[in-house]
């Protein structure tokens, strides 16, 4: 089982590989360089783009360079440096660079290392707090929040499916699904700041305050806590139909310890299974929230540098998300395999 | 069965609460930011300005609230964060405002848009006009105490041309400087040092610290390089700092030694940028001891702060100007003016039918302005024919430019010079062939466009396509004049109030106009000789013909030159005093900051009171 | 663990009744216990109503969904009236006016098509795709089923929001991307994204169906793969299949309303006679922007899009609640 558990640990690494390499395709063939940002400006001079393509080495082929493989042959050179050679193209120094831990320059914050910009703290602060631990603390809460009303919610409406409290608790957790976030943010903004005044409309000081962190947790936990809510409501009602249920009853047990001891305990496995994939989805989707409400996280990050093209952050940061989910999904088969012994690698 | 759910539920409730404190446990108790580093706010200026300094030490009135005596902070909602903030690097408008507050040229401008003394207290031109001195004045310092000389600007002046620094997005700036395209050519090349060192002993920029005088000489007769000597190019980048790390001493407040009005105090990267008063700065300290900066997208959320009390001034949009327009109080803090900011519908020159002029004519007298400036501007900007917008020395706002708004002349135009039927009634949409307008597909310019689109369909009832592409993609199609589109909307920011910067920056053949494959022999001639003639006055005069001679050539059908919309609390005194059509960013940002003062006696209990 | 979870389930027993009784009983009882259920009959009510909109937009629409009245932009409903005689409520235009002077009421109509069609097209291709691989992983097992794993972890941990980001841009000035006003990249994108839930879903429940007798019958009278695949297989697999689509067409419609605002959504029409000239999404981008100034311009179409949300939510569950005899605890 260990063995199985060490494959499927490992099978990480190419899943990486072959998500950088699809990322790596798609954002090449998309039109537009990192120095196309304003019109207005004078990058208009072409000389410019190309000074910098050559600063940058986006001057090289992208996956193979057989021109200095051949040049390198020309010259006479050992079979290891023409080797070299044919490997001198970007991919290939994407890949050398992060052997060695990095991601490289950023292209739109020029001169700076993309592993500073998403794990530094801004100067003077303690080192902790950086863009990656923001994103990573509003998706944790996120996750609690969501538990904190999906859950009650889905146990309520199977307990009492079909009546007015199952309609309004899905009732409930849907109208806020469906009002898309960007949408609630701004919403809740206006409600709680300016109608209310519980909230500054502009929080400025995120990492010494809780407060802050409320809406837009709340905002980004709204779609995970409704679905968390339809799947405890599924997972309680199948619960509920087993003999062992019924038995419990029959046995005369209080209602209250056949739902929590029964029930409830039993419903959870779904759920808990649930929740690595869903922290993993709450920190790679919180990119709206941050820009509303001024989180200087990666998810921000994130959508500026696919639209302003910066290759090294889009791959940096294609490579953490894809890496948290592909952790999240190892994390449920093992959670799995300890809770329904049964299940172990049957699952998909 | 009612308990037990009850009972998961509080449950859960008490885990949250539990586990929320985990994440963002704060720091024990480390006070926000120290308070005021200097002597209270209004002592010891020695500035010769002679605007009049309000006293805020009045004996209190006797309201309830204790009078604030804590610093004064002036709190700035802004926009997009700045992406560089590098004198001999940054381009944007949003950049330049944060470097504007930190450091100051050789020459400074005022709100007026007069070139004025700055770090040089006196110019000369040479009598043929092809070099100028500066010089420096005495005493000179940076914010931490360090003597400033000529040396320090031709430092900048240097760096901005180095091949070895790059990403200059503005060195074309200098380009009239002699030798200074040898040295932009070879950007990022590797040069060795005997081939660097020939290259700079042939740049035309020479400092003399003994004398204290910088002399800047040109290829050509230059009239209007005092002018130059004020943008942000000339600003005195730190050798110290910058040679350091070219390209990223500017991320660390450390970095910037300042010699403007302000110190830059803290930066959190796409967030706040913090100022405080310059104790060494030339004119004087300012009376404002912080400036906050806080950048928020949301333009919505931006204003509801600024009603709230949470910032002293905001930028009115589009979005917020009905909401202003309705409530008289904030119409009490509403300031309106010119922008230097014009907008035309630029037309590929070669691209059919847009390679014949009276297409382009007709096309400019198509275009509904007022419906434009009503319907999807919200009533901000105004409709304007010419290209140099009021406000810029050699405007002419009153004079016919381009052809005016007339639908009927429009159709009337096309048909005469044969785009017409047969039968000479109606526009034969053939002939004119296809037509497309290309934009940069975001939410609110899909609306714009298919204004647009809806106008030209509307007069002369030919069909239109609309394509709207991504905004980087938009660029990079803009900037080839290859694929440069057919039909789009594109405007001019001004980077100093000289008609040069308009005129010769922009139309020149191989300037932006070649991006429309726009060329005219003899304008460019016109203003190169305006370029190089001394005289202001004359210059101006020969300036103004090229622009008439540009707008015959409509080249563009010019829309609508925009507006400055800001709010601004009753208690900050100066900035509305000081507006100029350059304010892009927020109002008074080109006038004269440190004059800038808070009325601590009318604040109200949400201003910071540390 | 206290209580073991017993190995075979109840529903293990229905499947044997699945295949003793017709197959058209099962769905019939479904049926008839999904009419009883209050929440779905009301949700198909509005479901069959927003596409009778959406069919008949031409003949109910009072306007064009283009067509601009010049001075009339920022109209409130025509049950608001003001003072200020340009920004009262008229007959004319019963929902107001958006940023640029067009009946809300008509692009509501019209963006009923869009945002109808961003649903379901999507979810069918999603359900074909998902659960022919999901089938034939599941039932081909060894080395097939490991390589068409190895795709699905692929894609499952690729960020999808990045995926969609990044086709829509790179693709969209391309003839793909041009196709349906750049309706048929997004359905592709959805696709490629979204298949692999279904199609995990499907080879779970074709593992656990191929061991049971009635499959092992079929094998040894020489029925063929294929036949099995299509007779036994997907028929017992169709349940959560079923749930599962009802769920993603909410999604696809939120998730084309979030594409618009990142600005890499459909392209909007031009052509006054385009069968999509708008959606409820861009709607929604649209009036974001006029939600001081115009309000109703953002309430419309989120209550438009909250209200389809909540009718195929409620379809979904009562779906599920209906079909729960051959449920797994599957969403």
């Amino acid at each position: 089982m260990t063995e199985y558990y060490i494959r499927r640990a490992l099978f990480i690494i190419p899943t990486l590989f072959l998500v950088s390499l699809v990322t790596f395709i798609i954002m090449h063939a998309t039109p537009g360089g990192p120095w196309d940002t304003d019109p207005g400006s004078r990058t208009s001079d072409p000389r410019v783009a190309e000074r910098l393509n050559k600063a940058y080495g986006l001057d090289k082929p992208l996956y193979f360079n057989p021109e200095s493989a051949q040049r390198a042959i020309a010259e006479g050179k050992e079979p290891l440096a023409i080797a070299q050679a044919f490997m001198d193209s970007q991919f290939n120094q994407f890949l050398a660079n992060l052997a060695q831990g990095k991601f490289g320059p950023s292209f739109r914050y020029r001169g700076r290392e993309v592993e500073d910009i998403i794990f530094e703290a801004q100067s003077g602060k303690p080192f902790w707090q950086n863009r990656f631990v923001a994103t990573a603390a509003l998706g944790v809460v996120a996750l609690v929040i969501a538990v904190a009303i999906g859950f009650p919610l889905g146990v309520i409406a199977a307990l009492k499916q079909n009546t007015w409290w199952d309609t309004f608790s899905l009732f409930f957790a849907t109208v806020f699904y469906g009002i898309p976030n960007f949408v609630l943010a701004i919403f809740l903004i206006l409600i709680f700041g300016a109608g209310l005044g519980w909230i500054k409309i502009v929080e400025i000081d995120y990492w010494d305050n809780l407060r802050p962190w409320i809406l837009p947790s709340f905002v980004l936990a709204i779609p995970t806590a409704a679905f968390l809510a339809r799947l405890t409501r599924s997972s309680v009602l199948e619960v509920m139909r087993m003999d062992y249920v019924r038995t419990a009853r029959a046995k005369g047990l209080a209602e209250r310890v056949v739902v929590i001891k029964h029930i409830l305990k039993n419903s959870m496995i779904p759920v808990v299974t649930f929740l690595g994939p869903a922290l993993a989805g709450l920190i790679t989707g919180s990119f709206i929230i941050e820009t509303q409400f001024g989180v200087t996280g990666i998810g921000r990050l994130f959508v500026e540098s696919i639209s302003r093209r910066d290759y090294s952050l889009i791959m940096a940061l294609t490579l953490i998300y894809a890496f948290f989910i592909a952790f999240a999904n190892f994390a449920v088969d093992v959670i799995y395999g300890f809770l329904d012994p049964r299940i172990r690698m049957g699952r998909g | 069965m009612k308990k037990a759910t009850f009972i998961v539920g509080l449950l859960l409730v008490i885990a949250v609460l539990a586990a929320c404190a985990v994440p963002v446990t704060p720091e024990p108790t480390k006070p926000p930011a120290p308070a005021a580093t200097s002597v209270p706010a209004p002592a010891a200026t020695t500035a010769p300005q002679p605007t009049k300094a309000p006293e805020a030490t009045k004996p209190p009135a006797p309201t309830a609230a204790p009078v604030a005596t804590g610093p004064k902070v002036l709190r700035l909602a802004r926009g997009t964060y700045p992406d560089i903030i590098d004198p001999q690097k940054s381009s944007f408008g949003i950049e330049i405002e944060v470097l504007k507050l930190c450091y100051e040229g050789i020459t400074a401008i005022d709100a007026k848009g007069n070139i004025g003394p700055g770090a040089a207290d006196k110019w000369t031109p040479s009598a043929d006009g092809k070099s100028m001195v500066f010089h420096i004045r005495e005493g000179l310092k940076r914010a931490d105490g360090t003597a400033m000389n000529a040396s320090d600007y031709e430092y900048a002046l240097k760096r901005v041309v180095d091949p070895r620094v790059t990403g200059k997005q503005y060195a074309d700036i200098v380009h009239d400087v002699k030798g200074a395209g040898a040295l932009i050519e070879k950007e990022g090349a590797k040069l060795a040092a005997a081939d660097l060192d020939k290259l700079f002993a042939g740049y035309g920029v020479k400092a003399d610290d003994a004398k204290r005088e910088l002399t800047v000489s040109f290829e050509y007769p230059v009239g209007f390089w005092h002018y130059i000597a004020y943008t942000w190019v000339t600003y005195p980048t730190d050798k110290k700092a910058s040679e350091a790390s070219q390209d990223a001493w500017w991320t660390k407040p450390e970095g910037h030694k300042c010699n403007g009005p302000y110190t830059i105090k803290t930066i959190e990267e796409g967030k706040r940028i913090v100022y405080e008063a310059n104790p060494n700065y030339w004119r004087g300290k300012a009376k404002i001891d912080r400036i906050e900066a806080t950048y928020i997208q949301d333009e919505v959320q931006r204003f509801t702060a600024y009603t709230k009390g949470e910032f002293d001034e905001v930028d009115v949009t589009s979005a917020t100007l009905a909401q202003v327009e309705a409530d008289a109080k904030l119409k009490a803090e509403f300031y309106r003016y010119p922008a230097a900011i014009t907008t035309m519908i630029a037309f590929n020159n070669v691209i059919k039918p847009f390679n014949d002029k009276n297409v382009r004519m007709a096309f400019s007298q198509a275009f509904d302005r007022e419906g434009w400036i009503r319907d999807v501007s919200k009533g901000i900007g105004k409709p304007y024919t010419r290209w140099i917008p009021p406000g810029v020395p050699g405007a002419q706002p009153t004079v016919a430019g381009a052809p005016a708004t007339d639908a009927a002349k429009a159709v009337e135009t096309l048909i005469k010079n044969g785009y017409g039927t047969a039968d000479g009634k109606k526009v034969d949409c053939a002939k004119l062939g296809d037509l497309k307008i290309t934009y940069a597909g975001t939410a609110a310019n899909h609306a714009r466009f298919q204004f647009v689109a809806g106008n030209f369909v509307r007069v002369f009832n030919c069909p239109i396509t609309l394509e709207p592409v991504e905004s980087t993609v938009m660029t990079a199609l803009t900037k080839d004049p290859k694929t440069n589109p057919q039909i789009s909307r594109q405007g001019w920011i001004q980077d100093y109030p000289h008609p040069q910067n308009w005129l010769s920056v922009y139309w020149k053949c191989d300037a932006f106009a070649k991006r429309y494959s726009y060329c005219n022999k003899d304008l460019d001639t016109l203003m190169g000789k305006a370029d190089q003639t001394l005289d202001f006055a004359a210059a101006v005069i020969l300036y103004q013909d090229a622009e008439a001679m540009l707008l015959g050539d409509v080249p563009g059908a010019p829309t609508n030159y925009t507006e400055n919309l800001y709010l601004l609390k009753p208690y900050v005194i100066g900035p509305k005093d000081n507006q100029s059509s350059s304010d892009a960013e927020w109002i008074g940002e080109w006038g004269p900051v440190h004059t800038y003062d808070v009325d601590l006696s009318k604040v109200p209990d949400s201003y910071p009171k540390k | 663990m206290a209580e073991p979870v017993p190995a075979v389930a109840a529903s293990d027993f229905q499947v044997i009744q699945a295949f003793t009784r017709k197959p058209s009983n099962l769905y019939q009882d479904a049926w008839n216990r999904l009419l009883k259920n209050r929440g779905s009959v009301a949700g198909m009510i509005v479901v069959g109503f927003f596409t009778l909109v959406a069919i008949f937009a031409s003949v109910l629409a009072p306007h064009n969904a283009l067509e601009n009245f010049p001075n009339n932009s920022y109209r409130p409903p025509m049950w608001i009236h003001s003072d200020d005689p340009t920004k009262s409520g008229l007959a004319e235009f019963p929902l107001g006016t958006d940023t640029i002077g067009r009946d809300v009421l008509s692009r509501a109509i019209y963006g009923a098509r869009t945002s109808l069609i961003v649903g379901f097209i999507p979810m069918i291709l999603i359900v074909v795709i998902g659960t022919i691989i999901g089938l034939i992983a599941g039932y081909a097992g060894g080395k097939v089923d490991q390589a068409i794993m190895v795709v699905i972890d692929l894609v499952y941990a690729f960020p999808d929001l990045l995926f969609f980001i990044i086709m829509m841009t790179a693709l969209r000035d391309t003839w793909i991307g041009k196709l349906l006003n750049g309706l048929f990249l997004l359905f592709v994108s959805l696709a490629l994204v979204n298949w692999v839930g279904v199609a995990r879903l499907v080879r779970g429940q074709v593992l656990s169906l191929k061991e049971k007798e009635f499959v092992e019958a079929a094998h040894s009278i020489g029925v063929r793969d294929w036949q099995i695949m299509m007779r036994h297989l997907f028929p017992n697999s169709l349940a959560p299949i079923i749930v599962s689509a009802a769920f993603r067409v909410p999604q696809a419609i939120l998730t084309e309303a979030i594409l618009g605002y990142i600005g890499v959504g459909i392209r909007p029409a031009t052509d006054p006679q385009s069968f999509f000239p708008t959606s409820w999404g861009l709607m929604l981008l649209e009036g974001r922007d006029a939600i001081l100034t115009q309000p109703w311009l953002l309430i419309t179409p989120a209550i438009l899009i909250a209200m389809i949300l909540l009718a195929f939510t409620f379809i979904g569950d009562g779906l599920r609640d209906a079909l729960d005899p051959m449920m797994k605890g599957k969403i």
